[in-house]
């Protein structure tokens, strides 16, 4: 257990060291933070005051350890380009991201586990030599591309679906979870659920098409490995059935090296949440983190950086949670 | 007319054009015991997965018959095999560590494999593995149940799985090489394990090992294979005092003993063959020392003399020396 | 004759690779529309399906996309090499560092990797890029700064793996200096899962720079890039396909052919884990 506690502190410590470098790194883009914040022809006057207003009157030291301070509070400074809360602004981009991402996991844990597993059953098969393509060529797919050539088919020539942004209709009443397929089903409004389903599939699948095969050749190579395992072979001896070994003994077995890939994964489709909001025109963190670039609005670049890099640490330590969970090898101090 | 549990009738596996096993043939009587005793490599193991129809990727039967109880387990259909597997014949395996899954519990492989038979509740299920964890007399039943393998010993982990293959009650038990991976001192504890659990459940048992003590320890009746062929085939007595085949002989004399200090311990010049070679003519020729011209042309055939089979063709004369 | 598999797929990724750098070195002397890689617009031209003229059809300026793709790889193979090039320059001195000098240097080296390895991808080259001005230079620097931490990484790894193993100790107990022992054998040792994973990573490094292209932090125009080739054809890409589809497919192709390169090269030199 200290080990846990170790990865958390340290983990800890990783989250603070990326605030500090965003922040290092936004004081040197080229711009003037304060044109976005007083926008044009500002008076001396205003100019010094907001100088003084924003603390970047300060050595950049003093700045940093204020806001580090800040951020230990919860307080995330405002936004120069909307003079929000960099809070309200993440809150609600992150919703739209995070809904995202977790539904391209989903799909690819969802294709990509059953595809594994056949490939690893049936080396010889269609199956095998499908992962063999997909795991080759998913990862070398420029997912913006791909999103595009989704559009220009599936929204384009068949107008099967539409072909940007979150969804059409107004949101459910009651925001439960921020997720709008979670909250139009817990609020029974199912026309928004259909079209909020519609608007992220897109996406998700462009998404999730590039990192599935990863997940399919690391499940197709643990499966493989297990279903050598001389444990099968004697569950087969007792006349458990086939389905059963499957699905209890092997897949779990195997699961362990697949959730230190889905970290992995899940990282990517982080990534590429900069690249695909841009296409679809996803109201999410991606977007933000554009737009705020763009205009010099630090302290939001700040916050979506550490929002970025907390979700990511959060989700490993997550899957390591899992993982010792499955394998009680290491808790009970195994040889 | 005492009728045999199981048959095997000319039985030849290939993989391919390479020949596993070629013909063999024995029969077990219920509540016998018999060994299958041979080298690496001999297809003992390969004999018993067939039994069990449990053929690797690419090896199959092609030829001959394996009657349990009358009817021949390759008629069979997939889920009777199925149903067969470890409720009417079980089998363990040589590395007990192995063969279990390392991230389950004891209790819950144990209750895999009664679920996969009988229909009882979790109840009966318990007390059917203590009951059998008892017979394996493993003292603290519900500390080993809520154990993972790895908390438990070889030896441990030995009776464990013979105690999972019994609680199926089955009519047979095959254990492949059940003592090669244990101490010394373990090995003679599960010997007579096996001993006790087989007069208790009145069971046949077959054992393979390359190990000839614990075979003759245990079994009534002897098979001596070699490069997927049978050699000999008698009853334990038999095989030890007046065994007819040269390469019986040869084994025999290898084992190390207390009573005979030799200088040096006798090997067999030469390896084993490996699958498919040589293709005609007696496998053993090679390091025969009563080799002649005829052994390489043709492969001698299973001789029937009263009290045994020989695949030898000089078993006449082997006899008298 | 598995092996000989490998090796032919190998031989024609490569083969691509070669070809293309060709290609892209001679792109202006092949194409029969040089002029197109200009600041040109062709009026009566623009947007026309693929053809025998223009096989991957016209642009909204009219330029013939063919011409545009065989001048846009030369852009990616150089951020290609740029990226991986740099990122080894960085980082196999680190890694070097920390993993033969050891103790305090080797924590802080890896406590600083960690920090960088934190950040999901593309972000923090996306803030470099953007930090540095918006250029393909600043691009190549921004994912090439970004990945070293993988680099020092993996060479630590092996360094701290090959330093203990038994001929090493035979070797020094014989009486073998360390600095010789470094030159001679443990460096030589470590460099390859190294330069595996960067041949692999060359066809990433193209991916990346072309996604910081798209969204605006690379390449500029009037410069040639295949990602910067897609989101201009975002204004047509629905109606008149082949304004995106082309630029991606060369993308698509070439980072593939690294990969199978990288590939082949991983099981010639058998370094890689099983796969």
């Amino acid at each position: 257990m200290s080990y846990f506690v170790r990865r958390i502190f340290f983990s800890f410590f990783v989250i603070v060291a990326v605030a500090v470098l965003t922040f290092v790194i936004m004081r040197l883009l080229p711009g003037d933070p304060l044109t976005t914040w007083l926008g044009d022809r500002p008076t001396q006057e205003q100019i010094d005051k907001a100088r003084r207003e924003l603390g970047l009157d300060q050595p950049l030291y003093v700045q940093g350890w204020k806001y580090i301070g800040n951020v230990a509070r919860g307080d995330f400074g405002r936004s120069l380009r909307t003079r929000r809360p960099v809070w309200d602004e993440l809150k609600e981009k992150f919703a739209a991201t995070f809904e995202l991402t977790s539904l391209a996991m989903f799909f690819c844990l969802l294709f990509g586990i059953p595809v594994g597993i056949a490939a690893a059953r049936h080396p010889d098969s269609p199956w095998a030599r499908l992962e063999k393509f997909l795991s080759l060529s998913g990862v070398a797919i420029p997912v913006f591309w791909l999103g595009m050539l989704l559009q220009i088919l599936l929204a384009g020539k068949l107008n099967w679906l539409p072909l940007q942004g979150r969804g059409v209709l107004p949101p459910p009443e009651h925001s439960y979870t921020g997720l709008l397929l979670l909250d139009a089903l817990l609020n029974l409004e199912y026309d928004t659920f259909a079209d909020a389903l519609q608007h992220i599939f897109m996406p998700a699948l462009a998404l999730s098409l590039a990192s599935f095969g990863i997940i399919t050749r690391s499940v197709r190579s643990a499966m493989g490995q297990v279903l050598h395992k001389e444990y099968i072979r004697t569950a087969r001896a007792f006349g458990v059935p086939q389905k059963r070994i499957l699905f209890v003994h092997a897949l779990k077995n195997a699961l362990i090296p697949v959730i230190t890939v889905s970290g992995l994964v899940y990282g990517y489709l982080l990534g590429g949440t900069f690249l695909i909001e841009r296409v679809f025109d996803w109201p999410g963190l991606g977007q933000l983190a554009v737009m705020s670039i763009l205009t010099n609005d630090m302290p939001v670049v700040s916050g979506v950086a550490l929002l970025y890099a907390f979700v990511y640490t959060l989700i490993n330590l997550a899957l390591d949670l899992f993982y010792l969970w499955i394998d009680p090898r290491i808790t009970k101090n195994a040889v | 007319m005492s009728e045999a549990l199981l048959t095997l009738e000319e039985l030849t596996v290939k993989a391919g054009n390479l020949t596993l096993l070629d013909k063999i043939t024995f029969s077990v009587k219920r509540g016998e015991t018999i060994g299958i005793v041979g080298e690496s490599g001999s297809g003992k193991s390969m004999t018993a997965w067939s039994i069990l129809r449990l053929l690797p990727k690419g090896v199959k039967a092609a030829g001959g018959k394996v009657c349990f109880k009358g009817t021949d387990l390759y008629s069979r259909s997939t889920e009777e095999m199925r149903a067969l597997r470890g409720r009417r014949i079980a089998m363990i395996l040589q590395d007990p560590h192995a063969a279990l899954n390392p991230i389950r519990t004891i209790a819950a492989q144990m209750d895999d494999v009664i679920r996969a038979h009988f229909r009882e509740d979790k109840q009966a299920r318990r007390a059917r593995m203590r009951r059998f964890l008892t017979m394996v007399e493993l003292a603290e039943s519900e500390r080993v149940l809520s154990s993972y393998p790895f908390q438990l010993s070889g030896g441990m982990l030995q009776r464990v799985l013979i105690a999972m293959a019994l609680c199926l009650e089955p009519d047979m038990l095959i254990a492949d090489e059940p003592t090669t991976a244990l101490d010394a001192l373990i090995r003679l504890q599960i010997v007579e394990l096996l001993q006790k659990v087989q007069r208790e459940s009145g069971m046949a048992l077959m054992v393979i090992s390359h190990d000839f003590g614990v075979v003759s320890k245990l079994a009534g009746h002897i098979v001596v294979m070699y490069g997927g062929r049978m050699a000999e085939y008698a009853a334990t007595g038999e095989i030890l005092e007046h065994s007819r085949h040269p390469y019986t002989r040869a084994l025999l004399k290898s084992r190390p003993s207390v009573k005979h200090v030799a200088e040096r311990l006798y090997t067999i010049p030469g390896t084993p063959p490996k699958a498919g070679e040589p293709e005609k003519g007696c496998k053993f020729e090679p390091r025969c020392p009563f080799r002649a011209g005829r052994c390489r042309r043709e492969a001698p055939p299973l001789y029937e003399h009263g009290r045994g089979r020989v695949a030898c063709f000089f078993h006449e004369d082997l006899k008298n020396v | 004759m598995f092996r000989n598999r490998y090796t032919k797929t190998f031989y024609l990724s490569s083969g691509y690779l070669l070809l293309l750098a060709l290609l892209a070195l001679l792109a202006g002397g092949l194409t029969p529309y040089p002029q197109d890689a200009g600041n040109v617009m062709h009026f009566t031209e623009r947007l026309l399906p693929p053809s025998l003229s223009h096989p991957f059809g016209t642009d909204s300026l009219g330029r013939d996309i063919l011409t545009l793709v065989l001048f846009g790889a030369r852009l990616s193979l150089m951020a290609a090499l740029g990226v991986v090039g740099l990122a080894l320059v960085i980082g196999i001195p680190l890694g070097l560092l920390a993993g033969l000098k050891g103790r305090w240097l080797d924590d802080l080296i890896m406590r600083v990797c960690d920090v960088f390895l934190a950040f999901p991808p593309l972000l923090l080259p996306v803030i470099l890029a953007a930090a540095l001005g918006p250029n393909l230079k600043n691009a190549i620097i921004a994912v090439a700064v970004s990945w070293f931490p993988w680099y020092t990484r993996i060479l630590r790894a092996q360094i701290l793996t090959v330093r203990h193993l038994p001929y090493i100790t035979a070797a020094r107990s014989a009486g073998a200096s360390d600095i010789w022992l470094m030159w001679r054998h443990i460096l030589p040792n470590s460099m390859a899962p190294v330069l595996v994973q960067a041949t692999l990573d060359m066809g990433y490094a193209i991916l990346a720079v072309a996604g910081l292209s798209f969204i605006g932090f690379g390449a500029r125009p009037p410069a040639i890039e295949w990602g910067l080739m897609i989101t201009a054809s975002r204004a047509t890409f629905l109606d008149f396909w082949w304004t995106a589809f082309f630029p991606g497919l060369a993308l698509f192709i070439t980072v593939f052919a690294f990969n199978l390169s990288g590939e082949g090269l991983k099981k010639i030199l058998a370094t890689g884990d099983e796969s």
